[in-house]
């Protein structure tokens, strides 16, 4: 029984390239990536009547936000009154409809108006670390549950990360 | 379906090219054409053992010799099975594949061989995702599922590698495979984490790493 002399050249191959192997088993998975959610851009929005009437910005008083159906009607912005000519909103992952209630400061009195919106969801796989987050299609404003003059979708499909665009005309 | 012929167009182009090399070569650069060989994959195992033990495959393989090339079939089956508490979510998937391909030895006869070669791989496997929980602070958790979806993937391989006679009818040896996947089908909902055989399903091409130990059986005693 004779051992041939490249067998010692495989093994130390093997050895060689079994501790980089090993090398890369041995690093931890970690997830450096936030999970993103449906993430929107929502523009407000006014019509300057006249012969050709024209579209601008409009600046808000925003006294809070919050989403309707949650328990504690938490607002998801800044505590203080923010004016805003837009802000950004995240989309809920629980359900396929996400309503957002504005309060908004008219000349010092509130008023509210609502925005609802519809969509698909499907899970989308990011690492073994990170796990899924959602991809969000087919966006659209649900007229019936919202007050204000209009609202319309800029691009209801997008690519991630997922930023969509809304505009509101008030 | 262009890119399926495309490719099978230039792998038989390949393969035709290997045995008219091979027939300038002189009779005794013939390599075991008097026994067929039957290995595992060594490192497929230990990746297991070594690993987070998520990713669990074997593979085996068998290969003859015919005037001068080794005819060589591989076969496996790997199965992930991943569960995470945070993120919450499963995922399992499982599947068989196989390949087929020939080996061209770089050395001039005896029973070491330097090689490369070439292969056409299959793969057929089901994967599913049971419980995917994706948290928001404020609005609350979506819950949801991939149902058990069977798929399948076609890829050819660019294979080099060593095997040497270690002692009486006992061989090891290495083969680095460089993977480009070219068809995948049934994909629904998500893609798979993996592809049995291929590895990471988000990619078209990839690296691979086989460890074989083999039994040659001959075919003649005096071999």
């Amino acid at each position: 029984m004779k051992v041939q002399p490249i067998v010692f050249k495989l093994f130390f191959s093997i050895a060689l390239l079994g501790s980089v192997s090993l090398l890369f088993s041995c690093v931890t998975q970690e997830c450096n990536t936030q999970q993103r959610g449906g993430s929107l851009t929502v523009s407000f929005r006014d019509i300057v009547a006249g012969t050709r009437p024209t579209e601008r910005d409009s600046t808000l008083t925003l006294l809070t936000i919050y989403g309707k159906d949650q328990k504690d009607q938490e607002n998801i912005l800044e505590k203080d009154t923010l004016k805003a000519i837009s802000l950004k909103l995240t989309l809920s992952p629980a359900k396929d409809t996400t309503t957002y209630v504005f309060k908004i400061d008219s000349a010092g009195t509130p008023v509210w108006h609502s925005l609802s919106l519809t969509y698909k969801r499907t899970p989308n796989f990011i690492s073994q670390a990170c796990g899924f987050d959602i991809n969000y299609s087919d966006l659209a404003v649900l007229k019936e549950n919202t007050t204000f003059d209009s609202a319309a979708v800029v691009k209801p499909t997008v690519n991630l990360p997922n930023e969509f665009l809304v505009k509101i005309y008030f | 379906m262009n890119s399926l012929l495309k490719y099978i167009f230039s792998f038989l182009i390949f393969l035709a090219a290997i045995p008219l090399q091979a027939q300038t070569l002189t009779e005794k650069d013939t390599v075991l054409s008097t026994g067929i060989r039957v290995g595992v994959d060594v490192a497929k195992i230990a990746n297991y053992f070594l690993t987070n033990k998520t990713n669990r495959a074997y593979e085996g393989v068998v290969d003859v010799g015919y005037k001068k090339l080794l005819f060589v079939a591989e076969g496996g089956y790997a199965r992930l099975d991943i569960t995470r508490p945070e993120p919450e979510f499963s995922y399992q998937s499982s599947g068989l594949y196989g390949r087929l391909g020939v080996e061209k030895n770089m050395l001039k006869g005896g029973d070491d061989a330097i090689f490369y070669g070439a292969r056409y791989a299959y793969s057929n496997f089901s994967y599913q995702a049971d419980k995917i929980v994706i948290t928001d602070p404020y609005w609350g958790s979506f819950v949801t599922n991939i149902p058990a979806n069977h798929a399948s993937a076609h890829w050819v391989e660019g294979v080099g590698g060593v095997k040497v006679k270690a002692i009486q009818n006992i061989y090891l040896g290495f083969t680095i495979r460089f993977k480009i996947k070219f068809i995948e089908n049934g994909y629904k909902e998500i893609k798979p984490l993996q592809i049995p055989g291929f590895g990471n399903a988000e990619k078209r091409s990839a690296f691979g790493l086989s460890y074989y130990i083999f039994y040659r059986f001959p075919f003649k005693n005096n071999n």
